[in-house]
């Protein structure tokens, strides 16, 4: 009987929450994903079910601990001046089986959240915001429950980059196209933290096309959506694409975070982007980029050139050939030479042009084309509202298995999507764990409950995240609840004084 | 009458500004304190209605994206308008009245309080920057606010990039005061322009000497942010000394929409004890259109059922009612509430019942034989014309109970068979695609799909007349009928004009020359039919305005 209510609820909730959100981005996933089925699902039918493989991942692997200390921030102990409703003022909303959103859901405790994902097994988990109340409770409260506070999000799909990437689309990920997520990356974290100064910044993989970076500040859940978008604005660089070409706001003269953006951007232009990608290889990708220049002589000179220089390869051997041989290092890639010869062509061009007005447009096509292709591309409707909800670190996703692990910012570049532990081969390690008759009794124990994830390859990345996030978190967590304690005690004391009076 | 007094105070110490009388905006305020005095009921509702008419003038400038400059122009010559006084003290009283009635009348609900909020930050945003430097820089003192202007040997370190800033806004011109006043060194002691009196002295003098910028958290102004406008570091963005205005404004709104909230807890005490007077008039005010009602009357004099047709085809009716007509027309049949909102807005640009109820009999006769009809849907139609039931003259339902209406879940992807607001119920897509078969302008279009999207379909039924006429729509669209009537009207001016011109007017453009010819009974030869194929229908009655 409850079961059917919720159930209900659920349908209702689900179609709350997107007409509230507009396109929610998972569920064009799934969408997408039904479409261009990819083989390695397939293949996962083979296997156990995947309500095993979540059952067993739950129970064994998932990080409860570790995430709900996260989400309290401090409130779980006994510190006086915690707030001990807050984690159940949390929402969590669970996808279960069938596409059946189960919004509002929140816990007193860890284990009431381990308990009932154990029991629920969701296929996805998504964090939303903190409310004023318990959102279980929230007819209760009608108008005056409201989100006040909620991490900072932001979400870069990698399907934004679609008409730029050479190596695939739609829910296609690989090295190849990894350096647009990773210069993205190195990007939005410097800005993050100097510009904003914020300090508590988790950067996850989604498990499929994308990557979510997870703001922890205080000052930053408690941003207004005013002012949210405001940093989305600050952030964003490309306002659409139009014909095939980004429209950038941006002038002749650049901010000095866009200058310090492309610093970066460039280095990785040369070094990663054009030989992986190899965006000046073949006719179709040249042509394209080539627009940006606004020389049309010049425009079409190139493209002669190069469409002669091009006759003879392979489509696609050439591609390999020119990013083994950046690899290697010993020679310079295709599309690195191309566009060396484009960046010196525009440079004569530019010094014949009588007006100095017209060179310096001309000089800018070629920052615009980095911008246009390597400049981070949001996925703004994310980051505007404190009540969006966004899936949770170290889920599962639901298509592709592989867990939404953290990713360290300094070492972005060297993190490889397809290298993410998926719950079928985590499952099989602690199943070998258990079978192993030499492991340690221990061991035995820790596969067969609670942290689980010990000695299985997900072990490194909770190690990170408690290392680099929580405790930093928890410190400066702590730190605030004896600032708020110490103001409590002034409080009290004046108002003890004016009763003395 | 104590709000002559409350002009714009200190909230700190300081000194009242007094300086202030000097300027021609003395009255600027931050509204904090609740005006006492005596008021009649006419300047009650008067002063109301005309603040409305600026802050509604104010919101259309935005959402037509006109420059800052032009809207700053603008709001001049409204206040000049609506909100001037016989004397200056006139003109304040008016100013602080005014927006405390509006404060209460849109109190009441979480849209009601945004919009309000919205246009008042606005509105205050253009007044204060209507004010002299000066007076920018002594307003922000005396606002108390805690903000430091940075030191000069911040101002040193940084002035690199708050000139790079400057310049990449294209502020030339300031981003050389910086750098050639960082260069210069000189130094002054002022860190402090936060407290008010003597600090705000100083600032004056100091405002000569270097630029100023203060530290502010970025919250405090996320629209110099959200469009990269100040330098950020570590948090704090620096704000210029003609940026003020952004932290000025910041306060003023949160101010308001404290005061918002306090009066919608208020409200139930108020309108308690003013039932019977002053509550129902400002219950009232957000719904009451604020232009005068004689420029949008509908043509007076019948139509026949047989004119429908060509009124349809002379792009006479709103969206949501050639689409209806179109529905009819195809699948000769209308919801329940389609055919009320439909019915009643035929009645209302003058088809008499017994025509109205021939035209449905006809429309419906192919799907619903004429008993059945009579049986079925004759009732409604008397009913609405107050034939039947409590025998109430219904008038046609306005934009916003269309907006509201529910047109039901599997009605909305063919919206029109239970009627509702096609800018709402309708996908960019179909909307793009109803509005191309109306021959609106392809530019118009797209802004109108934009406007439907923020939600503002009444801005976007009135764009679409422009697009489809040609001609702005100035007044607004609050019912489906004053479409029609600004329609018709339009379409008789220019028959007017073109008679006049008498078949000369090769100047004019074909769009005036389509519609010339279908209201003015083809004075004008067409030289071409560029817009959507004629239907005989639509040929017969050319005399598609009022008939004799």
């Amino acid at each position: 009987m409850e079961t059917a209510t919720e159930r209900q609820d659920a349908k209702r909730a689900k179609t709350e929450h997107q007409a509230a959100e507009g396109a929610e981005p998972m569920a064009v996933d799934d969408a997408v994903q039904q479409k261009d089925a990819a083989p390695p699902e397939q293949q996962q039918q083979t296997g156990p079910s995947m309500r095993f493989l979540m059952t067993q991942y739950y129970k064994k692997l998932f990080p409860v601990q570790q995430m709900f200390k996260w989400l309290c921030y401090g409130n779980d102990s006994s510190h006086a001046a915690a707030d001990g409703s807050f984690s159940s003022r949390r929402e969590l909303c669970f996808t279960l089986e069938g596409d059946i959103f189960v919004r509002y859901q929140s816990y007193k405790s860890w284990t009431d959240l381990a308990t009932d994902l154990a029991r629920k097994v969701p296929s996805k988990i998504d964090i939303g915001p903190v409310y004023t109340h318990d959102p279980r409770q929230r007819a209760k409260y009608a108008k005056d429950f409201k989100p006040v506070q909620r991490e900072l999000v932001i979400d870069i799909d990698m399907t934004d980059y679609d008409e730029l990437r050479t190596c695939g689309s739609g829910g296609h990920i690989c090295s190849r196209c990894w350096p647009f997520i990773a210069v993205a990356i190195q990007v939005l974290d410097t800005a993050l933290r100097e510009d904003f100064g914020f300090q508590h910044i988790l950067w996850v993989y989604s498990g499929r096309r994308g990557v979510h970076c997870w703001v922890a500040d205080e000052g930053a859940r408690l941003l207004a959506d005013d002012v949210r978008a405001s940093v989305v604005g600050y952030l964003s660089v490309i306002r659409g694409v139009e014909g095939g070409m980004a429209k950038l706001g941006m002038g002749m003269v650049k901010h000095p975070a866009l200058e310090r953006a492309e610093r970066l951007l460039r280095s990785a232009w040369r070094q990663h982007l054009l030989p992986e990608q190899c965006l000046l290889d073949e006719p179709q990708h040249y042509n394209a980029l080539l627009q940006y220049i606004p020389d049309e002589e010049l425009r079409s000179s190139l493209a002669a050139k190069w469409a002669k220089g091009g006759q003879g390869i392979v489509p696609g051997g050439n591609r390999r050939a020119s990013a083994a041989a950046a690899a290697a290092g010993d020679s310079v890639s295709l599309s690195v030479r191309r566009w060396d010869e484009l960046e010196k062509a525009v440079k004569e061009q530019a010094s014949r042009l009588p007006s100095g007005k017209a060179a310096k447009a001309l000089e800018k096509s070629l920052d615009d084309i980095i911008f246009a292709y390597s400049y981070p591309r949001l996925d703004v409707e994310v980051t505007k509202k404190m009540n969006h909800l966004l899936k949770a670190p170290f889920c599962v996703h639901p298509k592709t298995g592989k867990v939404c692990v953290p990713i360290d910012p300094e070492a972005a570049w060297d993190f490889d999507p397809d290298d993410v532990p998926t719950v079928q081969q985590l499952v099989q390690e602690i199943n070998e764990q258990q079978q192993d008759a030499g492991a340690s009794p221990q061991q035995q124990q820790q596969a067969a409950g609670a942290e689980g994830w010990r000695g299985t390859s997900l072990e490194p990345y909770i190690a990170a995240f408690a290392s680099s996030f929580l405790s930093p978190l928890a410190a400066s967590s702590k730190a605030a609840l004896n600032e708020r304690a110490q103001a409590a005690a002034a409080e009290q004391r004046t108002q003890r004084a004016d009763v003395s009076w | 009458m104590n709000f002559i007094n409350s002009a714009p105070r200190p909230v700190v110490g300081g000194t009242p500004t007094t300086q202030a009388s000097k300027g021609p905006y003395l009255e600027l305020s931050m509204y904090k304190e609740v005006p006492t005095g005596e008021i009649s009921l006419e300047e009650f509702e008067e002063y109301a209605l005309d603040r409305l008419r600026v802050l509604k003038a104010i919101e259309e400038a935005k959402l037509r994206s006109k420059s800052e400059d032009t809207i700053q122009a603008d709001v001049e010559t409204l206040l000049k308008k609506h909100m001037q006084g016989s004397s200056r003290q006139q003109t304040y009283r008016k100013d602080v009245l005014s927006h405390h009635i509006l404060r209460l009348a849109y109190c009441r609900t979480a849209d009601l309080r945004s919009w309000l909020l919205a246009q008042e930050a606005l509105l205050f945003k253009f007044r204060f920057k209507a004010l002299g430097r000066q007076q920018q820089v002594e307003f922000f003192s005396s606002m108390g606010l805690p903000y430091h202007a940075i030191s000069d040997a911040e101002f040193e370190e940084l002035a690199g990039q708050l000139a790079a800033v400057l310049n990449a806004c294209g502020e030339w011109d300031k981003a050389k005061a910086v750098t050639s006043s960082s260069r210069r060194g000189d130094t002054h002691g002022l860190q402090d322009i936060g407290r008010a009196g003597a600090a705000a002295a100083a600032a004056a003098a100091a405002v000569a000497s270097r630029p100023l910028f203060y530290k502010v958290p970025f919250q405090a102004v996320p629209d110099l942010v959200g469009s990269r406008r100040v330098l950020l570091r570590a948090g704090q963005a620096y704000v210029g000394e003609d940026q003020v205005y952004s932290l000025v404004v910041g306060a003023f709104r949160s101010c308001l929409s404290a005061s918002l909230a306090e009066a919608a807890r208020a409200w139930g005490a108020f309108s308690a004890a003013e039932a019977d007077r002053l509550a129902p008039l400002v219950d009232s005010l957000p719904s009451r259109s604020v232009y005068g009602s004689d420029n949008r009357k509908v043509p007076v004099g019948e139509i026949s059922a047989g004119q429908l047709a060509g009124l349809v085809a002379g792009r006479h009716f709103p969206l949501c009612m050639s689409v209806m007509y179109e529905r009819l027309a195809s699948e000769h049949h209308l919801k329940h509430w389609g055919l009320q909102q439909f019915s009643l807005f035929l009645k209302s640009i003058g088809l008499p019942l017994e025509q109205a109820l021939l035209f449905f009999r006809q429309q419906f006769a192919p799907r619903t034989p004429g008993d059945k009809f009579n049986k079925e849907y004759a009732y409604n139609v008397r009913y609405n014309y107050g034939q039947e039931g409590k025998r109430q003259d219904w008038s046609e339902w306005s934009c916003v109970k269309i907006i509201n209406q529910e047109v039901g879940g599997a009605c909305a992807g063919a919206g029109e068979c239970n009627g509702g607001c096609p800018y709402k119920t309708y996908s960019a897509e179909q909307l793009r695609a109803a509005l191309s078969r109306l021959n609106c302008n392809d530019k118009v279009i797209r802004e109108v799909v934009d406007k439907a999207r923020g939600k503002h379909y009444q801005l976007a039924c009135g764009l679409a007349f422009e697009g489809i006429t040609g001609s702005p729509q100035e007044t607004g669209i609050n019912k489906p009928s004053e479409y029609y009537a600004s329609s018709i009207e339009l379409a008789t001016q220019r028959a007017a004009a073109a008679a006049g011109a008498n078949g000369a007017g090769a100047q004019q453009g074909q769009q005036q020359q389509q519609q010339g010819q279908q209201a003015g009974g083809g004075a004008v030869q067409p030289q071409q039919q560029e817009g959507p194929p004629q239907t005989p229908a639509g040929q017969r009655a050319v005399a598609a305005g009022i008939p004799a």
